[in-house]
């Protein structure tokens, strides 16, 4: 039998494809061309040799991935013991924070950014609680890794609780009430029943906060010091202060990277077939 | 089904006719725009903005052409306006909406290098009747540069922390070593401000013709005066404002200004409008006062210039004539404190009349440096910068 070729899903695809071709793939193949273009025009490595020589940079990755790693883990460390209160606490303020806790991703960026810096400058509403009982004492917790770790657990947080929320979910009642029974301890029905569950949905969003964090800028650029500095401020001064588009094009390609290897974990991982998820055929 | 689907594709086509109908017959029903393009902070556009509907609505002028503003606010896209206006003028465009660019004066030798020298047309001033009450002709861009505005980068200080403020450079330099972590300015690159005290710091050491010159020879022959003002803002690097047991130089105009209005450092260099505006809002307290010292930080024109690929010039006289108006001037004081340029005893209604007298704007330090702009900024990056750490 003739297959005959359909075109009507083709064309209704079409414009989505189109518009992702001209300004996110065409960009990223500009980008990568011009990355190895060298000042006069030639071919040449000496944009990536510039990074891979350059102490500041070697700083920054080290400074960005620390803080990428500190705000994973504590974002995911907050996140998972407030998934796990939302599911399995049935007290009216636990039904309350279920419905008001990503009120705080709804606030614009900057607008909550200010808010936190508001707070945790050292002339902010810190100190001045504080100065009112007689205690002089600055936070020294802006212009510093911390606040951008504060600042970014305000969006992480709620963030992440979603997503784990979500994965939570699937853990019926009937699991822990089976294990209760046979007597497994609480320990022990977080560790054998609600982790493995849960497992992927939370190394995917350990992987989101990682990569987000990788580029960041507006944190940093308000709330970071001034060295070391994160590779999305390096990459805005190379094209911003700098003017040399040839290297900010290179970073871009080496966080793209960094990005890259994110994105094959996340995928690897929701492709893997749980061992109980392959029985059900 | 077939039937419905055959009347969508129609139907889109009509609307679309309807819409591309309809932007066509508003621009023809306006006789003559003029378009200023400009770019920098909030408040120029909100000043331009303003003047313009003062403009559209006095019959004296609104009769011969009408205005509109196109503004880039500044940040990373401050290139992108140059940028703009290069591409148009290498593709050899005419008649594009750059009818008039509102700038500082320290601007124009940037875009002419970008473009070409004849990007500027030569004003005929005798086609501008207020031209006559300027009291501050254009040093930089002559010919082609009419200026409307001043605006200079004073010390801003807290007037109960320090009753005396420095008068000379020197002695703010001996005064921020005397009074470690009360001063500050920010990252020369993110602000005007911060770069005047970084450009000053070199500049002062430098013959004055230097200041007017954007030639290369003044940062290649001259490597020692360089090194030696550089050198002085690492030796001063210590005794600036610290935080988390570090000094940390502010992001932009406003960050210092924040650390000013929260009392963690006493002074600062400042731009006059943005102290006073922020004064007359109450985001900066009262005790906040403006002095300047001498040789003065930079003081620049900001104005107009004609570029040659933009439309009609004549209805571009008309509006660079409406902004030396008294009108006009007195809604640039009162939006924005700007710097009139005319006689102030002409503005009426001014706000705050008294802080003008204060200010005392009688003489500006130009700087007109170009890409040594850039030179000072990237070397205050890698030798001083670093140290913040």
């Amino acid at each position: 039998m003739k297959k005959t070729v359909e075109p009507r899903p083709y064309l209704m695809v079409f414009p989505a494809v189109a518009l992702m071709a001209l300004v996110v793939v065409y960009p990223i193949f500009d980008t990568v061309i011009r990355s190895f273009r060298s000042s006069d025009g030639g071919w040449s490595l000496q944009n990536y040799r510039y990074f891979f020589t350059s102490p500041e940079f070697w700083e920054g990755l080290l400074f960005t991935f620390t803080e990428a790693v500190i705000v994973m883990l504590s974002g995911m460390a907050a996140s998972f013991l407030l998934a796990l209160y939302l599911r399995f606490s049935k007290s009216p303020a636990a039904l309350l924070t279920g419905r008001l806790y990503l009120l705080p991703r709804f606030v614009p960026g900057i607008v909550a950014v200010y808010a936190v810096m508001n707070m945790i400058r050292d002339s902010g509403f810190i100190h001045r609680l504080l100065l009112t009982l007689g205690i002089t004492y600055k936070p020294g917790m802006l212009f510093d890794m911390k606040g951008i770790v504060v600042c970014n657990l305000w969006f992480t947080v709620p963030f992440a609780t979603m997503l784990i929320s979500a994965a939570l979910s699937k853990v019926e009642d009937s699991y822990i009430e089976s294990a209760r029974d046979v007597g497994f301890s609480r320990l022990s029905i977080l560790w054998r029943i609600i982790l493995p569950i849960s497992g992927k949905d939370m190394t995917m969003a350990a992987v989101f906060i990682v990569m987000g964090q990788i580029g960041g800028f507006t944190i940093p650029y308000l709330t970071g010091p001034n060295n070391p500095k994160m590779l999305g401020i390096i990459l805005y001064q190379q094209a911003g202060v700098y003017l040399d588009y040839g290297r900010a094009a290179a970073l871009s390609v080496l966080m793209f990277l960094f990005c890259l290897a994110g994105a094959i974990v996340y995928i690897r991982t929701t492709m893997k077939d749980e061992i109980w998820e392959t029985g059900r055929e | 089904m077939r039937k419905q689907k055959s009347l969508v594709f129609p139907a889109c086509l009509f609307l679309a006719a309807a819409v591309l109908m309809s932007c066509n017959s508003r621009k023809t029903a306006v006789p003559d725009l003029v378009t200023i393009w400009g770019s920098g902070g909030q408040e120029v556009r909100e000043s331009l903005e303003e003047i313009a509907a003062a403009f559209n609505a006095d019959s004296r002028y609104n009769q011969k052409t009408r205005l509109e503003i196109q503004f880039i606010v500044s940040g990373t896209s401050e290139q992108s306006l140059n940028d703009r206006l290069a591409a148009a003028y290498k593709a050899g465009e005419k008649n594009t909406g750059f009818d008039l660019l509102a700038l500082d004066d320290m601007m124009i030798a940037a875009i002419a290098g970008q473009t070409g020298e004849d990007i500027f047309v030569p004003v005929d001033t005798a086609k501008i009747p207020n031209y006559k009450n300027l009291l501050f002709k254009p040093v930089i861009g002559e010919g082609i540069f009419v200026p409307y505005r001043g605006t200079a980068v004073y010390l801003a200080y807290n007037s109960d922390a320090v009753p005396n403020p420095p008068a000379t450079d020197m002695e703010l330099y001996q005064w921020i070593r005397d009074h470690p972590g009360r001063f500050s300015y920010n990252i020369p690159l993110t602000g005007g401000a911060g770069l005047s005290f970084a450009v000053t710091a070199i500049y002062n050491r430098l013959p004055p013709e230097a200041a007017m010159s954007a030639g290369a020879e003044w940062r290649d022959n001259y490597k020692t005066v360089w090194d030696e003002g550089i050198a002085l803002l690492r030796e001063l690097h210590p005794y600036l404002y610290k935080t988390a047991g570090k000094v940390q130089y502010p992001n932009k105009n406003a960050g210092t200004l924040t650390l000013l209005a929260n009392r963690e450092i006493d002074m600062c260099p400042a731009y006059v409008n943005m102290v006073l505006e922020q004064k007359s809002m109450g985001v900066l307290p009262e005790s906040i006062k403006i002095v300047q010292i001498s040789p003065a930080f930079s003081g620049a024109l900001a104005g107009f210039c004609i570029p040659s690929i933009g439309g009609d010039r004549e209805a571009a006289y008309t509006v660079i004539d409406y902004f030396l108006s008294s009108e006009a001037q007195a809604i640039a004081w009162n939006g924005m404190y700007a710097f009139p340029l005319i006689e102030p005893s002409e503005l009426k209604d001014l706000k705050n009349a008294e802080w003008l007298t204060a200010a005392n704007f009688s003489e500006i330090r130009y700087f007109s440096i170009g890409t040594l702009l850039y030179d000072v900024g990237q070397r205050w990056e890698r030798e001083v910068g670093v140290l913040a750490r």
